[in-house]
């Protein structure tokens, strides 16, 4: 991309360079152009390069030398699909206007297939030209085979049987997604589904989001500084920064429309030419070749990783005990919104990318963690001291629900599919934050209880933002998946999140009838002071059952005196019309 | 007293006690035996049932008188003295001995056993004389093979150490004739008479360059003995073993001495010595080293019909050789054999026809002596003999036209000549040899458009893909090698195959053979076939691929180069290179790299390209070391080897890359 623009008509005699007000012929244009082309090819400003390159071959189409040059640009900036098609078009017009090769031009076609990573085609080349020249000329090409020979044995010797011995399984993997996406399917969208035995009614299916586990995008993440460091040493943060710059919004701003889609364009491709170059030296040398040499002693490199394990499990073994001594304090101290955000911080960003090989004590340790925070939670569940069933709101300030926040009911008219309004307050941002995040892990938990834990965030989340359908539906898996752990507990607290939804929408009877499922389960855990708060719950639920009760009849009353009265002035008027 | 009864007696009795110095264990021998060793020569010569009733009937008819007068004769010889003896054989010499009822008078009074006995003698004019009659009835094969049971041969070749030049021509000539019973070529080679033999041949050079009239009569002498020296080896080059022991005796510069002679009758035997000869290997470099294929030539312009058929003859089984081939030329021996062949009057004559023609056939496999045949015109008049009704002639003259049509001009000159049909025609014959000869000649025709266009409409293809069934091996071969041009080039060649009923399975069915040859043919045929992907997928029904693979372990560079071609073809069909891969094909044809045929490599280099879409075939060739084999193919001057080999490197490499990239994952974020 160039920033070259044409200069403004009405100040043609002031800005135009002094060159380019004299008339000059094409050929001292063509001059000019290539000349400046190669000037800001040296200086490494490709743009601008290409750009006058072009300009000055637009001129004269048959210049081999300045295709040759426009190649040498072309390859400074990655663009080497462009730059063999130059190099060869030069050494056809060598070849037509000279009536022989170029070596000049040929070593360009062998330096760029070698470039492509077309490591053989370029070594076949070298070899079809040290047949045609002799001398200095052919000395280049055979210094060139030798580099090119030295690659190719490289990739393709021990080490690399070393990798195929040890990824069998992948290398096939690897082989039929590369053939499925070469295959070419002209067929219609529908034919293809339908054979599939998917969905065909679709036009435009919905694509699939890839999800990755938290411990695979740590591997990626770890795979790209190695794999950096690997080649470019220390300059690797550069390139991390380069491949954020991409995706960053204090870069990419969208209110400036001007500068952000140049910015945009510029950050990609200038990210794109250096993944280019990295798969050039990724092909040259890849990992594997890499780590073979660096391991070349397995004996010693199995050592050397082995003590490295055992200190990062001794190191994880101490963040553990840390850990745990954190959480006993936190739940001492009854810090119940601190120990959750510790205890999400904890498992879902340090704990979830732990190995068994490197957290030896990963399932007790979860058991552990969950289980202390489900008895936190259920220690909130306590009668208030001087707690009467009576008064209205009471079983909400029993469960410690937010009386004021309460909404009136929402009636659901049949056939309406208005969407929920969404809420943009910062609360709400986070709360949905949050839900992604639990739902994230919910997809790679393999662990029972940890997937009660997140159900029961997830509720909870709901319940906060106030989609108590939501929060219902994921206590209700929390339920049946705390059968599978064989979890009371965490049974307790998910029928209580059912009791909490029902509670704020005021559903009396659904209300009482989760209350009766938590009842016998309290029982069960032998907790006296979770069995007086069911009671009390109940006992509240009850309360306003009877006041809702009266209060139906007493407007059953006033609707019916309205109706007698209704009824009395009707038929005064019947005997006064007969009497008239 | 000689030739009496009781003489003959006592020297038979005398005979069977002693043993010819030259041979110790003759008698010890049991003849079955000694002709069952001798089993070299092709020739068989021996009376049939219907000279049996020939006989009869020449007995049946009324007997002249000569008869009689021979048998008084003989009588003579048996009674009277040694001067009696000499007479009477003079006077026998008066009649004509060469008639079998004057024969029959020798033999029937026993006139043989005195003849032999005589042999015997010290007197040189009584063994003179008996040679001379021996030797004109030797023309009689009964009569050969009563000398040999009377065990003359050892005598004859005793002779044959005498000084008396004329004793000696006659016992060579005797034996020219005798030894034409395999039995007593066997008795010359183990008496030693070979070398006596071919020391008669020794003579000046002078002499055989001094015409008849202005010779010497001792020169004379030395003539009519090398004649007949020439003569008996012409006859005793029937058998390879006495070849053998010929040219250990140095007779081969002395036949090239022999050439030069301006005598017709002394160059027709020691031609035909050559012509016999030439069938050896160790001859036919001897011939070319010895300067022989000038002299030869210079004969093939003789008025001598039997000459110019020896000449020819002789040249077609020398022109194995590049080199003969190319002395054949620079002596200009290629006019005479065109002139021999355009000539309508010798059209009759199979022997001479039959050797002008392999002539050219064997001198035509060197291109720059097809150069010249074409400023003779030579296809026209080739194509004018193949309506010979020899099967001999025919297939000399379908081997010729096979090789001119190696070169496009000759194939339109075929064309315009009109030979395809004719050639098409005799593809019904049942003459394995022309059959052979047929194949590879339309083979080459296949190659050119026009000329193919003929060939469909002959309906060539079918009859060409019919030869598959002859039972001769080279017949099916060089078909299934014909076959190849003719899919690849006629028009909807994919269809045509699939036209011919069985056809495929008649091609796949060949792969069973024992046959390298066929076998390589057949899969040069599959891998021109395998270019359309419905008859692929019909050859894939048909279990190739399992044939092929059955194949792999062969040592045969032609079989590997064409195998590994029918892989390359076959496997791109489904899911034929995992198949291949799975019958462990992959690691034997990388094997096939270490051949020094390039073509070996061209086509290995194109199957493991093929092979190599498969991930575990990948890993199979790399485990197989295939890479510095393929490495070195890169730098070949071959385009087609340097992008196959380039084409399988690339593809075990970049399977590595991409499985590194895949475990990676960068690319995803």
């Amino acid at each position: 991309m160039t920033s070259i623009v044409e200069m403004p008509r009405a100040n043609l005699e002031e800005a135009l360079p002094p060159w380019m007000k004299i008339d000059w012929s094409d050929e001292v244009l063509h001059d000019i152009y290539r000349d400046w082309g190669t000037y800001y090819s040296r200086r490494r400003r490709e743009n601008f390069a290409l750009h006058y390159l072009n300009k000055a071959l637009a001129l004269e189409p048959t210049d081999h030398m300045t295709l040759y040059k426009r190649c040498q640009s072309k390859r400074k900036a990655a663009q080497m699909l462009g730059a063999l098609d130059d190099s060869r078009a030069a050494a056809k017009l060598a070849r037509s206007k000279d009536g022989e090769e170029k070596a000049i031009i040929n070593l360009d076609i062998c330096d760029v297939l070698y470039e492509l990573n077309q490591f053989e085609n370029s070594k076949a080349e070298m070899h079809n030209n040290m047949r045609v020249f002799i001398g200095n000329k052919r000395k280049s090409f055979e210094q060139r085979q030798l580099v090119v020979d030295g690659v190719i044995k490289d990739v393709t010797g021990e080490a690399m049987s070393a990798f195929f011995t040890k990824n069998l399984k992948t290398v096939s993997i690897v082989h039929d997604l590369i053939k499925e996406r070469e295959r070419v399917d002209n067929r219609p969208l529908w034919k293809r589904l339908k054979e599939q035995g998917k969905c065909d009614v679709q036009s435009i299916p919905e694509v699939p989001e890839e999800m990755l586990s938290p411990m695979e995008i740590a591997r990626r993440k770890r795979a790209f500084n190695i794999f950096h460091q690997s080649y470019i040493n220390d300059s690797w943060i550069d390139v991390l920064f380069m491949k954020m710059l991409c995706k960053n919004p204090n870069l990419l701003l969208p209110q400036c429309k001007e500068s952000s889609y140049f910015l945009q364009q510029l950050s990609s491709k200038q990210y794109e030419i250096v993944r280019k170059f990295m798969k050039m030296l990724q092909s040259r040398s890849p990992l594997y070749l890499v780590n073979y040499l660096k391991y070349g002693n397995k004996a010693m490199s199995d050592k050397y990783r082995e003590a490295y394990l055992f200190r990062v499990q001794y190191q994880t073994h101490r963040n553990m005990n840390h850990a745990l001594k954190e959480i006993r304090a936190l739940r001492k101290a009854k810090k119940v919104q601190q120990l959750a955000k510790f205890v999400e911080e904890l498992m879902g960003t340090y704990v979830v990318l732990k190995t068994a090989r490197v957290m030896c004590w990963k399932f007790e340790f979860l058991n552990e963690v969950y289980n202390t925070m489900a008895l936190t939670l259920a220690e909130q569940l306590r009668v208030p001291k001087g707690f009467t069933p009576y008064g209205s709101n009471a079983i909400l300030k029993l469960l410690r629900l937010p009386v004021e926040r309460v909404k009136d009911f929402v009636p659901v008219t049949f056939g309406d599919r208005a969407p929920e309004p969404e809420g943009n307050d910062p609360a709400t941002t986070r709360a949905k934050r949050l839900t992604a995040r639990l739902e994230h892990r919910m997809v790679f938990a393999k662990y029972s209880i940890e997937k009660c834990y997140l159900l029961h965030q997830i509720s909870q989340s709901y319940l906060d933002q106030g989609r108590h359908s939501e929060c219902t539906y994921n206590a209700r898996k929390a339920i049946k998946e705390s059968k599978n752990c064989n979890s009371n507990l965490w049974k307790f607290l998910s029928v209580v999140q059912i009791v909490k939804a029902n509670a704020i929408l005021h559903k009396l009877e659904q209300t009482k009838e989760a209350l009766e499922d938590a009842l016998p389960i309290a029982h069960f855990l032998k907790s006296s002071e979770l069995i007086l708060f069911i009671e009390n719950c109940m006992a509240c639920n009850t309360e306003d059952s009877i006041n809702k009760r009266a209060t139906l009849m007493q407007a059953r009353r006033v609707s019916k005196s309205e109706s007698v009265a209704t009824h009395s002035l009707v038929s005064g008027q019947d005997v006064d019309s007969q009497g008239g | 007293m000689i030739g009496t009864s009781s003489g003959t007696s006592h020297n038979r009795s005398r005979k069977k006690k002693e043993q010819c110095g030259s041979c110790p264990n003759r008698f010890s021998k049991d003849k079955r035996q000694v002709a069952a060793e001798d089993s070299d020569t092709t020739e068989v010569e021996s009376s049939t049932d219907e000279e049996e009733r020939w006989k009869e009937v020449a007995r049946a008819a009324e007997i002249p008188a000569d008869y009689y007068n021979i048998q008084k004769l003989v009588k003579y010889i048996k009674a009277g003295n040694q001067t009696a003896t000499i007479v009477s054989l003079c006077c026998l010499k008066d009649y004509d001995l060469s008639t079998q009822i004057n024969q029959f008078a020798i033999s029937d009074i026993g006139g043989l056993d005195v003849l032999v006995n005589i042999l015997e003698c010290s007197d040189t004019k009584c063994c003179l004389g008996a040679l001379k009659v021996l030797s004109d009835i030797t023309l009689n094969i009964d009569i050969r093979k009563t000398i040999v049971d009377l065990d003359g041969i050892p005598l004859i070749v005793d002779i044959l150490n005498s000084s008396m030049k004329d004793l000696k021509t006659m016992a060579a000539e005797t034996l020219a004739n005798v030894c034409k019973v395999r039995l007593a070529r066997k008795y010359v080679r183990t008496c030693g008479g070979i070398p006596k033999l071919v020391d008669l041949i020794d003579i000046k050079l002078s002499i055989l360059k001094t015409p008849r009239d202005q010779l010497s009569p001792d020169d004379l002498e030395s003539l009519d003995m090398t004649r007949a020296g020439a003569r008996a080896l012409f006859t005793l080059a029937d058998s390879k073993h006495n070849m053998e022991q010929m040219r250990k005796s140095g007779i081969v510069p002395l036949m090239a001495q022999l050439l030069k002679s301006c005598h017709i009758d002394v160059v027709i035997p020691i031609m035909g010595t050559v012509r016999k000869c030439s069938s050896e290997p160790k001859f036919q470099l001897a011939i070319t080293t010895e300067g022989m294929i000038p002299d030869i030539v210079s004969h093939l312009s003789s008025e001598n019909t039997e000459l110019k058929m020896e000449g020819s003859t002789a040249i077609y089984k020398c022109a194995f050789d590049g080199t003969t081939r190319d002395l054949v030329r620079e002596a200009g021996g290629l006019e005479p054999l065109v002139t021999i062949i355009k000539d309508k009057n010798v059209r009759e004559n199979k022997p001479l026809l039959r050797g002008a023609t392999g002539a050219i056939w064997m001198c035509a496999v060197t291109d720059a002596n097809v150069k010249v045949l074409d400023q003779l015109r030579t296809v026209n008049h080739l194509v004018a003999l193949l309506n010979d009704e020899c099967d001999e002639v025919l297939t000399n003259v379908t081997g010729a036209i096979s090789e001119c049509v190696r070169f496009q001009s000759n194939r339109e000159q075929l064309r315009q000549a009109g030979g395809l049909p004719a050639m098409v025609s005799l593809l019904n014959s049942s003459h394995a040899p022309l059959l052979e000869n047929l194949a590879k000649g339309l083979k080459e025709c296949a190659e050119d458009p026009d000329s193919m266009r003929i060939l469909e409409d002959l309906d060539a293809v079918r009859l060409i893909w019919s030869l598959l069934k002859n039972p001769t091996t080279r017949v099916q071969a060089h078909a299934a090698y014909a076959i190849c041009p003719c899919v690849r080039n006629a028009n909807d060649s994919a269809e045509l195959v699939r036209s011919l009923v069985g056809a495929m399975e008649l091609v796949v069915g060949l792969l069973k053979s024992k046959d390298i040859m066929v076998l390589s043919a057949v899969c040069a045929a599959i891998a021109t076939i395998a270019q359309d992907q419905t008859n692929l997928a019909i050859l894939t029904d048909l279990k190739v691929i399992y044939k092929l693979a059955d194949l792999v372990q062969t040592t045969d560079d032609l079989l590997r180069m064409n195998l590994a071609a029918a892989v390359a073809a076959c496997a791109c069909f489904g899911n034929n290179t995992e198949e291949l891969g799975r019958l462990r094909t992959v690691t034997p044809i990388v094997t096939y790299m270490t051949s020094d045929n390039p073509l070996v490599h061209r086509s290995t280099a194109m199957a493991l390209e093929k092979l190599s879409m498969d991930p575990q075939n990948c890993i199979t060739m790399h485990q197989s070391g295939v890479v510095p084999f393929l490495l070195e193919c890169i730098g070949s001057t071959n385009k087609e080897l340097q992008l196959a080999a380039a084409g399988c490197l690339r593809n075990i490499r970049e399977l590595a890359l991409r499985a590194e990239e895949y475990l990676l994952k960068i690319d995803d974020d």
